[in-house]
């Protein structure tokens, strides 16, 4: 081909330069750098990941193609991962749980990583330990932590973790309370009220509750066209609105006389402070609200392991090296996903997972004595206002005076077009892409 | 679906520019393409091109949830 003798284009490329260029789960697997045949030496560097869910598991793979010769563990508590991304699918009856359940099999046999179901009970930063339920001890050069999310549910009178996983389930963690929220959707009375409340920010995919709401509105109007949703918001915007206001209005009779979907806003009195669970009802800012069905999605912080091993500042999430994900409060600790702060970047899976490839050079980098060069993150974050309707928001992001941030004039969510077309393919692309996605991180 | 496994050089860059400037409709690469240099596009372009050319992978994802059970791409449930 022309273009390979072309000197201008005709530049030595490696993997490790396209991730650092991407930030993003473009650069598939095919084995350039695969693992080293030569049993590990002894004086091999040992990274130890806690949680095997996106942070931790795309780390291990792309340290497996920055260095075939580190040891790499995983310890993470369950046998199976259900992701949370399209989980409100499972609430629609788009998919099963079973779709988006994957395990560390793959990762271990095929990137050579050592995989350990347990749970981590501690760690001894100076001496470079980990100690689990099971008794046994992890040394390790680098840490790396991935522990997702932890509720509040002290923000909410009257609503506990027990709660949350009999009758009023928030399903914000994928699992037996995605279905049991489907269930209480689909046996909700005719004309019956659901309430929806999300979260103060910053939170786990921040799209999530309002296409939760969507899909809520969706049901509706196919099968109980008299019910109603109510949104209970702290918040006066959230993500994507323009566009999912403007797909509320073209679906769901969003501010008509037969709204089927209703938003109130932090200042309109949005903001629920308590539950009543014995008569379903929420106190709010505003007043009382009694419904059929509600759903509280709870004020968050970093997950509970980043907070047992003293990873959070005062914030309740983990400070974090702009340029490698290292912890700013304890050196060699990197913390990956929901639980580090990443300022303009969304706490999605797609930012865990271009996180943990832009800490998985950085890492290789420095066991190696390399300087750490810029990093380059992205995010895309494809949400749907109804079955084949969808709307996005993207951006590739840098590290600009010390904050990460957007890069070039990248940032931004869907235009609201008359192009009947565009939301149709935005759902496709969003199909398209959770298929890949999910291969990037578990194979 | 167009894979850029082994997609010619010029023909990326083309595209990538094409977003950039708004004059190719676009869903998501329009803002994308905006996230990256002229340099960064070539580079990105010039590895693709170099890499085996392999058709896009449409499958369903029922299909590669079952594709992983039989352990050929991923974990077996």
């Amino acid at each position: 081909m022309s273009q390979l003798e072309n000197k201008t284009f005709d530049q030595k490329v490696t993997r490790r330069d396209l991730i650092k260029l991407f930030g993003a789960s473009a650069v598939a697997a095919s084995g350039i750098f695969g693992a080293s045949s030569q049993a590990f030496a002894k004086s091999a560097a040992h990274v130890v990941i806690l949680g095997g869910g996106i942070g931790g598991s795309t780390f291990a793979k792309y340290l497996r193609f920055a260095d075939a010769d580190v040891k790499i563990t995983i310890i993470e508590q369950y046998p199976e991962y259900i992701t949370c991304l399209r989980s409100n699918d499972v609430i629609a009856g788009m998919h099963t749980l079973d779709e988006l359940t994957f395990n560390l099999e793959t990762i271990k046999s095929k990137y050579h990583v050592n995989v350990v179901i347990d749970t981590v009970v501690g760690a001894d930063f100076n001496k470079k330990t980990v100690r689990t339920a099971k008794g046994d001890n992890f040394s390790y050069d680098k840490l790396v932590v991935s522990p997702g999310i932890d509720f509040k549910f002290e923000d909410y009178e009257g609503y506990d973790a027990e709660l949350a996983a009999t009758d009023f389930p928030h399903a914000y963690k994928a699992g037996p309370q995605t279905l049991k929220l489907r269930e209480q959707m689909l046996n909700m009375r005719q004309g019956g009220t659901a309430i929806i409340a999300p979260p103060q920010n910053p939170f786990r995919c921040p799209p999530g509750p309002y296409e939760r709401a969507s899909f809520f509105a969706e049901y509706f109007k196919k099968h109980n066209p008299t019910a109603k949703l109510i949104v209970l918001d702290p918040k006066e915007r959230f993500t994507k609105d323009v566009p999912f206001k403007k797909a509320w209005e073209r679906l769901y009779g969003y501010k008509s006389d037969n709204a089927l979907i209703e938003w109130v806003a932090g200042s309109e009195g949005g903001r629920v402070v308590r539950l009543d669970a014995a008569t379903k009802t929420v106190e709010t800012d505003g007043g009382d609200f009694k419904a059929d069905l509600i759903n509280i999605i709870p004020n968050q912080r970093a997950g509970v392991l980043a907070q047992k091993l003293g990873l959070t500042n005062a914030s309740g999430w983990c400070s974090i090296d702009r340029y490698s994900m290292e912890s700013e409060l304890h050196k060699e600790v990197y913390v990956l996903g929901d639980s580090a702060i990443a300022d303009a970047m969304p706490k999605s899976g797609f930012s865990a997972n271009s996180q943990a490839k832009v800490c998985a050079k950085a890492v290789a980098d420095t066991l190696k004595g390399k300087n750490l060069e810029d990093p380059v993150y992205a995010n895309v974050c494809y949400s749907l206002a109804g079955e084949n309707y969808g709307v996005s928001i993207a951006a590739v992001y840098e590290v600009r005076d010390g904050l990460i941030q957007p890069k070039g004039e990248s940032a931004g969510v869907s235009e609201v077009t008359e192009l009947t077309a565009q939301p149709i393919l935005e759902s496709v692309y969003q199909k398209n892409w959770q298929r890949q996605f999910v291969k990037d991180v578990f194979s | 679906m167009p894979s850029l496994a082994g997609m010619p050089a010029e023909q990326i860059i083309e595209s990538m520019m094409a977003f950039k400037k708004g004059t190719r409709p676009a869903i998501i690469m329009d803002r994308v393409s905006r996230g990256y240099t002229d340099d960064e596009i070539k580079t990105m372009a010039y590895f693709f091109t170099k890499q085996p050319l392999k058709q896009w992978d449409d499958t369903t994802l029922a299909e590669s949830v079952a594709a992983q059970a039989a352990g050929s791409i991923g974990a077996p449930k």
